[in-house]
């Protein structure tokens, strides 16, 4: 078995200081011993040292992100002239955001526009493009698939969405609605995170006991 | 017992087999001094050269000089054309005392024959249904049966040496050859000499695994002969098998044995009518093998040869396979012919094609002398009075020699008689030499496999035929170990020159019938003669895609169009579809139109007459979880701090802005000072604005703080825990907020407004337990269901969606009903989800419409 010493090491890394962050978020008074250690020790301030510098981290592999998104563009817009309309776009709204809010900075009107007047209208926009796919997918689930299942489904999205826009608190059939979102949804929505849980439990021991495929490979 | 032969050797040639010495019995037949106890003969000690060389001896040493010649113009049987008869299958016994003998060990391993009762045997094994093939018509027969033939030819001469030892006169001569009749009369003491000689090493008791005879050359009687010797049933007699029999009696010393055959056999001092042996002789002399086969059968009588005429059996026996050249087993042609196929390996038709060809219906078997002597013998031994049965013909076959006999002495387990299958029965020949042979393989023997293993123990260095040999991968096509296409995916790394006539058929064949496959196979079996080193790759085309080419080619032709114009219009039709693709769909646009008009419809028009449902309540219930939310803002001190996370997107801004800007007016008129973060950079700066538009008059990270924002979802939730005074120290834009926190119960509420149930899973889980102070969640209605168990574990306190964002606002403006535009907002959402339930509701009743008249059709 071939065994490659920075993967050895990663992996030791990783166990270590798993353990270390779990005991000092685990470990509270009452403890005896190990309340003792995590109390008289500076584990918890290395804990906090940890999870700030994972968030340096991930918000470094953010900007990372950005910059290679814009040499992407930018490497577009050179390779393929005048074929890279959107790249350009792109490339010029992200450079008028940067002028506008460093220019001005403590004026941001400018800054508001971009994000109000654009960003934020087109996510809205793309949230109400998913209405009407959905509306539409609905309408003709039974014509591509149609099966027992389809027509459980179509009818439940009915009825309730009708019960949630038209329904009263004393109508008549307000108890069977109340007994869907209660019953049936409670129990898939449990069983569902009881599978999380699980997961999230099983992913937490691999990466503690080395065997997580990031740091084993 | 001492065979270390391969039970498949029978496609062998028996003169180039390594073990034929193997085939040799286990003891010393000719031990002269009687008081030294028999010991085991090894192959190298004994073999059938040296039982005819010995048995010349005798003749040589005239104990018979007034013995009569063998009749010389009487060719045996088995070189003579046979026919084929229907004959019946003789009743024969389980007990195989002449196999027991292991004088004709080269052909235990031919295929086994009859059964006694005939059934279950494969047409190619029954030997009483199968067409002879005549000696003169071999060039039909192909050579590995020929040399099967030679073997079982082999086995009939041996048995016909040791049979004249117990053959008789007279009335014996109806069933007996002629020339083997004439034998008689070469002189019954010396016969009988060599016969105790023989016999007296038999020791029906021996253990086997013992290397010296122990039991002396007495007869045994019946109750000590082993038990599955004195249970065998004894077959019935034919009448000239018991004239046989009477002729036996005459012969025997009465009282001595209850068997008379076998106690003249072992005391060896028999009447004068026990027969003399002048096989020799006769074989010498013959010239022609088809007159010796023909005259075995038919001469009723023969001059007597010169007593003194000893014959060299090693001579005559190296003529058979002269006599009978032909090529050597050619199974490969047998796998390359056009009705074989791959997956069916059905031998047995392979067997009965190849025995018909030079089948000649009117032709007569011939005589089968060992099975003769062996029956007689084996009735004689065990239970001669029983007998009842219909005496059974005789058989003999060129293409299947009847198994291997073998006398009691040398294999004292019962032989299981031919079982259902001829697997059954080759284990059991397998298992008869038990210790001896090789261990049986872990897989159940099969034919297939036992054609491979015969064509694997063939001898390199024999004379080939003009036929390719087979391959060896081929050697073993048992079915359960591969199929033809993993026997052809082993071949990647030969070249297509070297493959074989019948490997190059079946690449053919598998590209014809499967081009998948063989474009799968052939790049790595066709390799470039020399001049390329690179591998050449053959595309082929699917049935369906032939058809398909074969359809554009007739429409190319039909509208007069040639090939390059044909592409061209091809690729006019391919860019149609291409610009087809921008086409509207209607149902698209008619939803999408509807929905619009749905929502925007309460601005002109007064939808509130229709009764589509009703608006939002004016306040929460007392015991709701809106109710409960508001609550514990409405509860709490005045100058306190409260975080608002918000972690919904930009896309949920529409349903939870109705939440938000309640929440940040609700804070500020009960003076709290709210410290926004958010794990959404642009739902935060948006929030932030709202903060200031709710603000009025207060300031920016003096009244309120829009905090950092939070990545990393629960990493980052932690570490923001953890490290709260340090990343509360700047805001969104860097600049310091002033605040002094030290941790999170100085805050008196926190609210988590999100449109993801993992953000709600994530503060219930990662804060909650860290901190007493109380949790509220503004959700969406999308997130509601699956955040649902952990609003519950954390206070049951939230604002789900629009509906309750409005009834928040009306709440805080202590208003009876919602405001105007708020009613209309929500006039708007009605009338949109109406529209949307009836269109789903329509398209799946359209959907069942037609579902319904395609079934119809």
């Amino acid at each position: 078995m071939r065994v490659r010493l920075s993967a050895v090491f990663l992996t030791a890394l990783t166990m270590i200081f798993g353990l270390l962050t779990l005991v000092s978020l685990v470990v509270e008074d009452g403890l005896g011993l190990l309340s003792q250690v995590v109390a008289t020790t500076p584990l918890d301030a290395l804990v906090a040292l940890l999870l700030r510098l994972v968030v340096i981290i991930t918000a470094v592999a953010v900007l990372a992100g950005v910059f290679n998104l814009i040499a992407v563009h930018v490497r577009r817009v050179v390779a393929r002239r005048g074929l890279a309309l959107y790249s350009v776009v792109m490339l010029a709204s992200f450079g008028l955001v940067i002028f506008l809010s460093v220019r001005r900075p403590n004026e941001v009107a400018e800054a508001r526009l971009a994000l109000e007047g654009v960003q934020i209208a087109l996510e809205l926009a793309f949230a109400s493009l998913v209405l009407f796919s959905l509306v539409y997918g609905a309408a003709t689930l039974l014509q591509r698939r149609p099966s027992w299942t389809s027509a459980l489904f179509v009818l439940t999205v009915v009825v309730m969405l009708l019960a949630r826009v038209l329904m009263t608190a004393d109508a008549p059939w307000a108890p069977l609605v109340a007994w869907v979102e209660t019953v049936p949804v409670d129990a898939g929505t449990r069983a569902m995170l009881l599978g999380i849980g699980l997961a999230t439990l099983v992913a937490g021991i691999r990466v503690l006991v080395g065997q997580d495929r990031a740091t084993r490979d | 017992m001492t065979d270390n032969r391969n039970p498949n050797d029978w496609l062998n040639d028996p003169q180039d087999d390594p073990n034929r010495d193997d085939f040799m019995p286990d003891w010393n037949l000719f031990d002269d001094d009687p008081s030294v106890p028999p010991t085991r003969a090894t192959s190298e000690d004994l073999d059938l050269d040296d039982l005819f060389a010995e048995l010349s001896s005798l003749d040589a040493e005239g104990r018979d000089p007034d013995s009569p010649a063998v009749a010389t113009d009487e060719i045996p049987a088995w070189l003579q054309a046979s026919a084929p008869q229907e004959v019946t299958p003789p009743p024969l016994t389980d007990f195989d005392g002449f196999a027991a003998l292991d004088l004709d060990a080269p052909a235990r391993s031919a295929p086994p024959t009859a059964s006694s009762s005939g059934e279950g045997i494969p047409p190619w094994l029954d030997t009483q249904e199968i067409a002879i093939a005549p000696v003169g018509n071999k060039d039909d027969v192909p050579p590995w049966l020929a040399e099967a033939d030679e073997t079982s030819e082999r086995v009939i001469a041996e048995n016909d040496a040791a049979a004249e030892a117990f053959d008789t006169r007279g009335d014996a001569q109806s069933v007996l050859p002629p020339w083997l009749q004439d034998a008689d009369d070469l002189g019954a003491e010396e016969a009988n000499a060599y016969d105790a000689s023989v016999f007296d090493a038999l020791d029906f008791g021996v253990d086997e695994s013992s290397q010296v005879f122990s039991a002396p050359a007495a007869p045994a009687p019946s109750s000590a002969l082993p038990e599955w010797m004195q249970t065998q049933q004894a077959p019935a007699l034919s009448p000239e098998e018991e004239a046989l029999m009477q002729l036996l009696g005459e012969n025997s010393l009465p009282g001595e044995s209850t068997d008379p055959l076998l106690a003249e056999l072992l005391q060896g001092e028999g009447g004068a009518a026990m027969p003399d042996l002048d096989l020799l002789n006769v074989l010498e002399q013959v010239d022609d093998p088809s007159q010796v086969r023909t005259g075995m059968l038919s001469t009723p009588a023969a001059p007597a040869a010169a007593e003194d005429d000893i014959p060299d059996f090693e001579a005559l026996f190296a003529q058979q396979p002269t006599l009978e050249a032909e090529p050597d087993p050619d199974l490969g042609a047998l796998f390359a012919r056009d009705d074989v196929r791959e997956d069916t390996h059905d031998f047995d038709a392979l067997f009965e094609q190849q025995a018909a060809v030079g089948a000649v219906p009117e032709a007569e078997p011939p005589v089968d002398l060992a099975a003769l002597f062996d029956e007689t013998r084996d009735r004689f031994t065990v239970e001669p009075a029983e007998e009842t049965a219909p005496p059974p013909p005789y058989t003999s076959s060129l293409i299947s020699p009847e198994p291997p006999r073998r006398t009691a002495m040398s294999a004292p387990a019962p032989k299981p008689a031919p079982s259902d299958d001829y697997d059954s029965f080759l284990e059991s020949l397998r298992a008869e030499d038990s210790g001896v042979l090789p261990p049986p393989p872990a897989e159940p023997l099969d034919l297939s496999s036992l054609l491979s293993d015969a064509a694997k123990a063939e001898d390199p260095t024999a004379p080939r035929s003009d036929a390719p040999p087979l391959p060896e991968f081929l050697r073993d096509v048992s079915v359960s170990d591969a199929s033809a296409a993993a026997l052809l995916r082993g071949q990647q790394d030969v070249p297509l020159e070297d493959l074989p006539e019948e490997l190059r058929f079946l690449r053919d064949e598998l590209a014809a019938v499967t081009p998948a496959a063989a474009v799968a196979v052939v790049p790595a079996l066709v390799q470039p003669p020399a001049q390329s080193a690179a591998p050449r790759t053959v595309v082929g085309l699917t049935d369906a895609q032939r058809r398909s080419a074969d359809v554009l080619r007739g429409l190319s032709v039909v509208n007069g169009l040639s090939g390059d114009e044909a592409r061209t219009r091809g690729q006019a039709t391919t860019q149609r579809r291409q610009r087809g693709l921008l086409r509207l769909n209607i149902g698209r646009v008619l939803v999408a139109v509807l929905l619009i008009a749905a929502v925007v419809a309460p601005r002109w028009v007064d939808v509130a007459g229709l009764g589509l449902g009703t608006p939002p309540p004016a306040a929460f219930a007392p015991d709701s979880a809106g109710g409960l939310a508001y609550d514990l803002i409405d509860a709490a001190p005045p100058n306190t701090l409260v975080l608002i996370s918000v972690d919904y997107s930009a896309g949920a801004i529409g349903e939870l802005d109705a939440v938000t800007v309640p929440l940040l007016r609700q804070a500020f008129a009960q003076r709290l000072r709210p410290v926004l973060i958010g794990s959404d950079p642009v739902t935060l700066q948006h929030v932030g604005r709202l903060a200031d538009e709710a603000a009025t008059w207060r300031q920016r990270n003096r009244h309120y703080v829009v905090g950092r924002y939070v990545l990393g979802e629960a990493v980052g939730t932690q570490a923001f825990i953890q490290n709260l005074p340090e990343l509360l120290r700047t805001d969104i834009d860097g600049l310091p907020t002033n605040l002094r926190v030290s941790g999170l119960d100085e805050f008196s509420a926190i609210v988590v407004l999100t449109d993801r149930s993992d953000s709600v899973r994530v503060w219930a889980e990662q804060v909650l337990p860290l901190t007493r102070v109380p949790l509220a969640f503004g959700l969406t209605v999308g997130a509601e269901p699956l955040a649902r168990p952990y609003i519950a574990g954390a206070g049951g306190r939230a604002w789900v969606g629009l509906r309750d964002g409005l009834t928040y606002a009306a709440q805080l403006d202590d208003g009876a009903l919602i405001p105007a535009d708020s009613a209309l907002r929500w006039s708007g959402v009605t009338l949109g989800a109406v529209v949307a339930a009836i269109l789903i509701a329509l398209g799946s009743l359209l959907g069942i419409m037609q579902i319904v008249l395609r079934r119809r059709r």
